[in-house]
């Protein structure tokens, strides 16, 4: 099976621990076909914490306020849904919001 | 006998210093004034209006500096020695509001003030002194020279060696008149925006000291005020994530490096590889730490600092915010995170906006590399990206208008202008004289917008700080949709000014509703957010009415040609926010009630806000 890296940040839920950047890497194991969007949603179901970060009360739907970086370019809500993935890949969910 | 209602959350006394005759006196705070305007940001709003007409420029000695506390400075709320400066300012020769935190706002409320008003221009150099029912202007002439922190140091041993104080003031850049100077204080806190200190400078002001006094605040129900407090308290620390807590705002640093908004070698990059060596998280496991805590805060998110590794390994100043690690980091392409930490410490203490500072020093970076500014341009100096002691030098040369650093002293805008051709398009900075803060807009569309429309000089509705969610609307979910941005920034437009109105930090007010209840049990007012919202509303449609009779003109509300170009490369790249400004612009001043073509407030608008009588005055 491919494998992607899902980077979560840790402002996106109490629960994500993370790295000095801010984010929990998590590495996945995807099939040939499989959209992004179905990949976020199975880890969802298995990790509640997950669950709150990243769909919020909207099921598996990706819920607004986060923004979301495909291979270091950010993608918008409907490019979302329609990313399948490579091997390689990274997708990086960031808040959207600022400070400083 | 007639007896004056108590007014709660006030110490109800204004204190007005004419340094032209040396004059001082207190005024009694009219309670209509706290009702309408509650204090910071919109006190001096109000008394800007009042006692500044057009044709006051910023320089002129009946210019005002307005610095108010609010109803929660000094309370036992945490973080609320802040205090708001307001004034007209160099760098639009418009209104501002700059806050800063620290003590001296809980001061001036236990010496018995909600607001102090200085006019006038002091014939010799001055400082002022507020101590136990005194007030006087002092010899300020051993002080000259001194940068802001001696400058406190000196205050303090004239005074008999205090230690209970804090001064705010300005370094060798306000005396020099430098068009982004600040007024500084209490070790590294700072009233950033469009050159107060340059204002101070031309009144000869060189500090304003508080001794701490044993005044107390009159709150309503002090029980109550406590409980909610340590409620808000609790949601400031665990507020995004705790990363505020046990990093600093420099814990944001690396998310920003990977939402595309770290700005980087003057916007020519979107990508900075090297922020994880400089972040927050790097600076609080790598160097040396104590804490150093603003008045009554539990937070206690700045720390000092030692830097223990690099060339300046030895170095002590004040831990870099994030503001200043963007400046003396990533847009001047410096990757030691040693000299970022003395470039912050050398900017604060000489006296200027860490951002406008870096936007000046970064385009002459690119200036120099592009051979459209030379060596003997720059007295000598070899201006690479990443020669920390060249930036270091050139400061200091800017903070005493010394060679070129008189024409930089000017700031991006003005000093790109008289050096002409490609120059201008090379700058960071709004046309109409306005400066950014230290991020890539280019990937934050919503703080382009701010930045540019904003009444107060800096940004106004804060929507990248405040989220919608907070007030019930849908959070942004395309931050690059014009329609999504311009009705975000309206949506929770007032908010942002309304707290800084209080007299609390920012930091701390994470929760709109748990601050509203701070406010009514100090005040004993009901308020509600939307009462604080129409509030936060009126002091903006008052300051962008003074700045229309000031001559703002709303064509130069939009982005320097390099300020909204498209980036290139990283995160945001390809993403056009020039193609959409002008309507994403007029969307949003419908949405305020502002002329879409003139933004201009409409007369309903003004009503609205129990503004009226400034119709009149617009139309003039």
């Amino acid at each position: 099976m491919a494998q992607m890296t899902l980077r979560i940040h840790r402002m996106l839920s109490e629960g994500v621990e993370a790295e000095s950047t801010g984010l929990r890497e998590i590495p996945v194991a995807f099939s040939a076909g499989e959209h992004l969007k179905h990949v976020v949603s199975r880890l969802a179901g298995d990790d509640p914490t997950l669950a709150t970060a990243l769909c919020g009360r909207n099921g598996p739907t990706i819920r607004a306020g986060i923004l979301v970086v495909h291979n270091d370019r950010i993608i918008n809500r409907r490019e979302y849904a329609a990313v399948a993935p490579e091997d390689g890949d990274e997708v990086t969910f960031l808040p959207m919001l600022d400070g400083g | 006998m007639m007896v004056t209602p108590q007014l709660w959350g006030y110490m109800g006394k204004i204190l007005r210093v004419n340094l032209t005759d040396g004059s001082i006196v207190e005024e009694a705070l009219a309670p209509e004034t706290a009702d309408r305007y509650v204090g910071g940001s919109g006190f001096g709003a109000e008394f800007l209006y009042r006692e500044v007409p057009p044709g006051v420029e910023w320089d002129d000695p009946d210019n005002r500096i307005i610095m108010a506390s609010g109803p929660l400075g000094g309370t036992v709320v945490s973080g609320t020695g802040t205090f708001c400066l307001v004034t007209k300012g160099p760098m639009t020769n418009q209104a501002v509001t700059t806050q800063a935190n620290g003590f001296w706002g809980a001061f001036l409320r236990f010496a018995g003030y909600d607001a102090l008003i200085i006019q006038g221009q002091s014939p010799r150099w001055v400082y002022l002194h507020i101590g136990d029912g005194t007030v006087e202007l002092k010899d300020a002439t051993a002080v000259l020279g001194k940068d802001t922190w001696e400058s406190e140091d000196a205050i303090r041993e004239d005074l008999g060696g205090t230690k209970m104080m804090s001064a705010f003031g300005i370094g060798p850049a306000g005396e020099n008149l430098v068009r982004f100077a600040v007024v500084a204080g209490d070790r590294g806190h700072v009233c950033s925006k469009n050159g107060s200190g340059a204002v101070m400078g031309a009144k000869r002001l060189k500090a304003i000291a508080i001794s701490r006094t044993k005044g107390t605040i009159p709150v309503f129900d002090n029980e109550l005020l406590r409980a909610k407090a340590k409620e808000l308290d609790h949601e400031a620390k665990t507020a995004k994530g705790g990363l505020l807590d046990k990093w600093g705002t420099g814990g944001l640093f690396s998310t920003y490096a990977l939402a595309g908004t770290l700005p980087t070698k003057n916007y020519t990059t979107n990508i900075f590889p090297e922020h994880e060596d400089m972040n927050g998280e790097y600076l609080r496991t790598h160097f040396e730490h104590r804490n150093k805590a603003c008045w009554g805060c539990s937070i206690r998110h700045t720390k000092y600092i030692k830097v223990t590794e690099g060339p300046y390994e030895g170095y002590e100043g004040e831990e870099p915010e994030y503001e200043n690690m963007a400046a003396w980091g990533s847009v001047i392409g410096n990757t030691d995170a040693g000299g970022m930490v003395m470039l912050t410490n050398l900017a604060d203490k000489l006296g200027m906006d860490a951002n406008e500072a870096g936007w000046t020093i970064a385009w002459v970076l690119e200036c120099y590399e592009k051979g459209i500014l030379t060596r003997e341009d720059l007295d000598g100096l070899d201006m690479r990206w990443d020669n920390v002691e060249a930036v270091a030098a050139m400061l200091e040369k800017i903070s005493r208008r010394d060679g070129v650093g008189d024409l930089l002293a000017e700031g991006v805008m003005r000093a790109s202008a008289r050096v002409g051709g490609e120059a201008p398009n090379l700058g960071i900075y709004v046309m109409k004289g306005t400066t950014p803060r230290g991020h890539d807009h280019r990937a934050a569309w919503p703080e382009m917008l701010d930045t540019c429309v904003s009444a107060t000089s800096t940004i106004q509705s804060g929507s990248r700080l405040t989220s919608p969610a907070l007030f019930g609307h849908p959070p942004v979910s395309d931050p690059f949709s014009p329609w999504e941005v311009a009705g975000a920034n309206a949506k929770i437009d007032g908010w942002y000014v309304f707290l800084d109105s209080l007299g609390i930090c920012r930091f701390i007010t994470v929760h709109p509703q748990l601050t509203m209840d701070c406010v009514n049990a100090a005040t004993g007012w009901n308020l509600s957010i939307s009462d604080a919202l129409t509030i936060g509303r009126r002091t903006i449609n008052k300051l962008r009415v003074f700045n229309f009779r000031h001559g703002l003109d709303p064509a130069l509300e939009v982005p320097s040609p390099r300020y909204g170009s498209t980036p290139t490369d990283g995160p945001a790249e390809g993403k056009s926010v020039a193609d959409h400004f002008a309507w994403m612009k007029s969307f949003y001043f419908e949405l305020v009630g502002w002329d879409r073509h003139t933004g201009k407030p409409l007369a309903h608008t003004l009503e609205s806000l129990d503004l009226a009588e400034l119709v009149d005055d617009l139309e003039a």
